[in-house]
């Protein structure tokens, strides 16, 4: 039988220092902390493993699939190894599963006890046998044999300089005991909540908690856990494990804090279940529910203003003018009905939103046109308003509710499917006030969100339920006349104008060939739709015919125009000059450098996004700002899904883009700037966010730093 | 026309590729029915073995763990031994064909007469759903079903989650504990474990 197991290759190190061991995808090195070994005194040893990107290796408990690394020591005589220890994991997606490891380096602490009796001068040989699995799409195992020779020496020696950052780095990833805080645990069902309160005021405040259970069998890994800010403290919400293993008592494992509890950014869990269920806490986001109901309700309002929207909204505001003269009961119900079709496509967004958010999926709002078919379909959709609002074709009912003919065979159903309409186009736009809602809405239970997202489609729908029972209002618009054509065609050109966007962000996703076969497509559509204009007239058999052809042609420019496969490679190019792509670990090492910086998380659908960007944050007063100061700027782009954009959103609670988050070295919590940007709030926060710019603020709030600078200089 | 490409407009905005969440059978649940396809082109259903023992086994030939198995003939020995007694042994290998683990039915005939594996029928699960309907996380990971189709066991084939060959050796195996006991008319001792090895590759 030949099975052959994919390089597992033992390299035998040389004794005396032990070389770095090169395995596919990972690099292994033994590291003493010092090259002496003092009688009595124990001595650190450090297993550094190397991962090539997009690689990972495990934690003591993997997860859903994996291995922990292991580490095997042959010691001489009165000499023993303490257990290897374990930093902090994070959490590793491969959907639908879920690991529990580390990527890019991690480094494995384990203590030797060293006797009181060793001979200065003495070596003292270490043999060590490691295992680690590493991973990408496929696992792979590695092995490694150290051998070390050591000197025993009275006096300890240095540490090596060349490792003392990496084990600093180590020992401040090691979960400490939970010290200042209350931790509570509690069973409700198949929800495990897992609470943290700070025993004294002063505590720093949290914006995330993720768990990693100490053994298997506990949470459902994959299903997303859920942070809420409690009156008092912080609750994570669970799911049990549905392949439980052994009895559930409560949670035991490590709590990682963003930004940390303190001096520890982990802490060690072991907690039992209090019995009965968790006493009620109110829940507050930095906003209240009523709070968030209001703002949900402006953001609705002035989503109709919004860029993409306004252009739909505009003709429906015609279609209303244009039955101004005609019974008022009649207008009161296409109101209604209007604000009902708006009610409807929001709670079905929001609920599949939800839905897919409780099923684990990293999602937020927009998540919609992450989807390259629904760019493509709103583009056709798009392309084929604007044509019939130029006049190339008049057909049936929907486009001419939508355009205000009075003579639509089934006013009701028009009126619902325009509202279900005007949802649809609001999606790639965020108004100022809906981010800090709907951010709130999606850390509360199903009915809140759902009632945050009632509030926001009410506050879009709310000008025409107006326009529609308050007959005075109806009676200033003008008289229809042929004004109203001329509006109406002129009316098509921001539709074409979005046609031209949705096809640059169909280009983001899926290059240039899925722009070009979209645009093909529309050319079809054009004339599919001509020629039914051009017979409109013709003879029943003839007009037949031609409608026939053109829905065959539409069908096949809906395939020719459908986006074949996954979306295109992440595109990074678009992050170009001063703009470096987002990332947690540039955000702390720019800080790390005391540099501000500045997080721009945008995607190419979200027109907000985008006039923010062109108008606002390169404008050349803000960029020779941004230069000034030294800020960093990261770009995130979400354009494509993206789980760890979606979960830095979530920390700073936020569901959606466009988000402007500035973060300064001297602050703990980032400044969020509101939704639509205009320059001098941008240059305000900056002047604020930079000590540099304002030397008054630097001495104050740095005292330490400059007195040290004193300190040092000759 | 324009009212109904609307609507399909928004019905593709809500019906969206759902992300599929892990369903999981547990041990004292009903064991689901499904059918699938052998790498002969011969359809097998859970149900065509009721009255009988049945262990499913989640397979893929490029994971080490399922080749520390079969390297050191514990994974045919099991099938072979189990086998004899009246147990149907059924290997699943829900690998996706979009990873480089997969291997077709031709290739797979192979593996099974150059590694001389045992089961009754190497059964390919391409879409996923079998493995996701049972919670099938790891290769390889287990189920024991009893006669009446109630599930006695279901996790890791032993309590060594290593890919030394040597491990198996003085391991505990979980399978022919909950076999042995089950046939034995006795309660599982150990009816969970965990699952360890590879990641299944599914198809997302």
């Amino acid at each position: 039988m030949r099975i052959t197991i994919a390089a597992f290759v033992l390299v035998l190190a040389l004794p005396a220092w032990a070389a770095p061991v090169q395995q596919p995808h990972s690099q292994a090195e033994l590291v003493p902390e010092r090259a002496a070994v003092t009688p009595g005194r124990p001595l650190t040893v450090g297993l550094h493993l190397r991962l090539e990107e997009g690689w990972h290796v495990y934690w003591k408990n993997p997860g859903d699939a994996g291995m922990p690394t292991s580490i095997a020591w042959t010691l001489p005589q009165g000499f023993s190894a303490g257990p290897m220890e374990w930093p902090a994991p994070r959490r590793i997606d491969v959907p639908p599963l879920t690991s529990y490891g580390y990527e890019g380096e991690v480094m494995h602490l384990t203590e030797i006890q060293v006797p009181s009796d060793a001979k200065p001068g003495a070596q003292v040989p270490i043999h060590a046998k490691a295992d680690w699995l590493v991973c990408k799409e496929i696992c792979i195992p590695a092995s490694a044999d150290f051998s070390l020779s050591l000197t025993v020496s009275s006096t300890p020696g240095d540490p090596d300089p060349r490792w003392t950052e990496a084990f600093a780095k180590a020992r401040s990833a090691a979960p400490l005991p939970l010290a200042g805080w209350q931790a509570t645990a509690y069973r409700d069902g198949d929800t495990l909540l897992l609470r943290v309160a700070p025993e004294a005021a002063g505590a720093p405040h949290l914006h995330g908690l993720a768990f990693f259970p100490e053994r298997e069998g506990v949470i459902a890994n994959a299903v997303r856990q859920t942070f809420a800010r409690l009156d008092k403290g912080y609750e994570l919400r669970m799911t049990v494990s549905p392949q439980p293993i052994g009895e559930l008592n409560g949670l035991a494992g490590v709590l990682v804090a963003d930004p940390g509890f303190g001096a520890a950014r982990a802490v060690e869990i072991d907690v039992p279940f209090s019995p009965g269920p968790a006493p009620a806490a109110a829940a507050q986001a930095g906003l209240g529910f009523p709070t968030a109901l209001l703002l949900a309700f402006a953001g609705g309002l002035i989503l109709n203003l919004m860029p993409c929207v306004f252009p739909v909204l505009a003709i429906k505001v015609l279609g209303v003018a244009q039955q101004a003269h005609g019974h008022p009961a009649k207008l009161r119900t296409h109101g209604v009905l209007f604000a009902l079709g708006v009610v409807l496509s929001f709670w079905a967004i929001a609920g599949l939103l939800l839905a897919l958010r409780a099923g684990g999926a990293d999602l937020g709002w927009g998540y919609q046109l992450q989807s390259s078919m629904i760019v493509a379909g709103l583009a056709l959709l798009f392309f084929v308003l604007g044509l019939n609002l130029s006049g190339v074709f008049q057909i049936g009912t929907g486009v001419q509710a939508l355009a205000g003919g009075i003579r639509a065979k089934n006013e009701h159903a028009d009126a619902l499917l325009s509202g279900l309409l005007a949802a649809l186009v609001a999606s790639p736009c965020t108004a100022p006030f809906m981010g800090a809602a709907l951010g709130f809405a999606l850390v509360q239970p199903a009915l809140s969100a759902m009632l945050v997202f009632t509030a926001l489609a009410l506050g879009m729908a709310l000008p025409y339920l107006v326009l529609c029972f308050v007959p005075a209002l109806i009676r200033r618009l003008p008289r229809p006349g042929r004004w109203m054509e001329t509006l109406r065609q002129a009316l098509a050109f921001p539709l074409y104008a979005t046609v031209v966007w949705l096809v640059w962000v169909l280009g983001q996703q899926a290059g240039i060939d899925g722009a070009a076969k979209l645009l093909a497509a529309l050319v079809v559509v054009a004339a599919a739709l001509w020629a039914v204009g051009h017979w409109a007239h013709a003879g029943r058999s003839a007009r037949m015919t031609v409608r026939v052809a053109a829905l065959i042609l539409m069908g096949g420019a809906l395939v020719l125009a459908w986006p074949q496969g996954q979306p295109g490679p992440r595109s990074e190019a678009r992050v170009g000059g001063a703009w470096q792509p987002w990332s947690e670990g540039a955000v702390s090492s720019a800080l790390a450098a005391g540099k501000p910086v500045f997080v721009d998380f945008t995607a190419a659908w979200c027109v907000t996004c985008q006039v923010n960007k062109r108008l606002v944050l390169t404008a050349a007063d803000v960029e020779q700002r941004f230069v000034e100061l030294g800020v960093t700027r990261l770009r995130a782009d979400w354009t494509n899904r993206d789980g760890a954009i979606t979960a830095a959103l979530a920390r700073l609670n936020r569901i959606g883009v466009p988000v402007y988050a500035l973060y300064s070295p001297a602050q703990r919590e980032p400044l969020l700037l509101p939704e639509v940007l205009t320059r001098s709030v941008v240059l305000d926060a900056l002047q604020r966010a930079a000590p540099r710019a304002a030397p008054r603020y630097a001495i104050s709030s740095e005292p330490a730093r400059s007195s040290l600078a004193k300190k040092e200089s000759p | 026309m324009m009212k109904t490409f609307a609507a399909s407009a928004i019905a593709a905005a809500v019906g969206l590729a759902a992300p599929v969440a892990l369903a999981a059978v547990a041990a004292g649940q009903a064991a689901p029915d499904f059918t699938l396809t052998d790498i002969q082109g011969k359809k097998h259903s859970l149900s065509d073995f009721k009255g009988k023992y049945v262990v499913l086994e989640w397979f893929n030939s490029e994971c080490p763990f399922v080749q520390k198995h079969y390297e050191s003939s514990n994974m045919q020995g099991l099938q072979k031994k189990y086998g004899e007694k009246g147990v149907v042994w059924l290997t699943i290998n829900s690998t996706t064909p979009e990873s480089s683990n997969y291997r077709d039915p031709a290739r797979s005939q192979q593996i099974v007469k150059e590694w001389k594996i045992n089961s009754a029928a190497l059964m390919l699960d391409p879409e996923g759903k079998v493995g996701q309907a049972y919670g099938a996380r790891t290769t390889p990971h287990m189920w024991v079903v009893d006669p009446q189709g109630k599930v006695v066991y279901a996790g890791g084939i032993d309590d060594k989650p290593t890919f030394r060959v040597a491990d198996v050796q003085g391991a505990r195996n979980y399978v022919a504990a909950a076999l042995d006991e089950s046939i034995a008319g006795k309660a599982v001792a150990v009816p969970a474990a965990a699952p360890y090895g590879c990641s299944v590759k599914y198809k997302y």
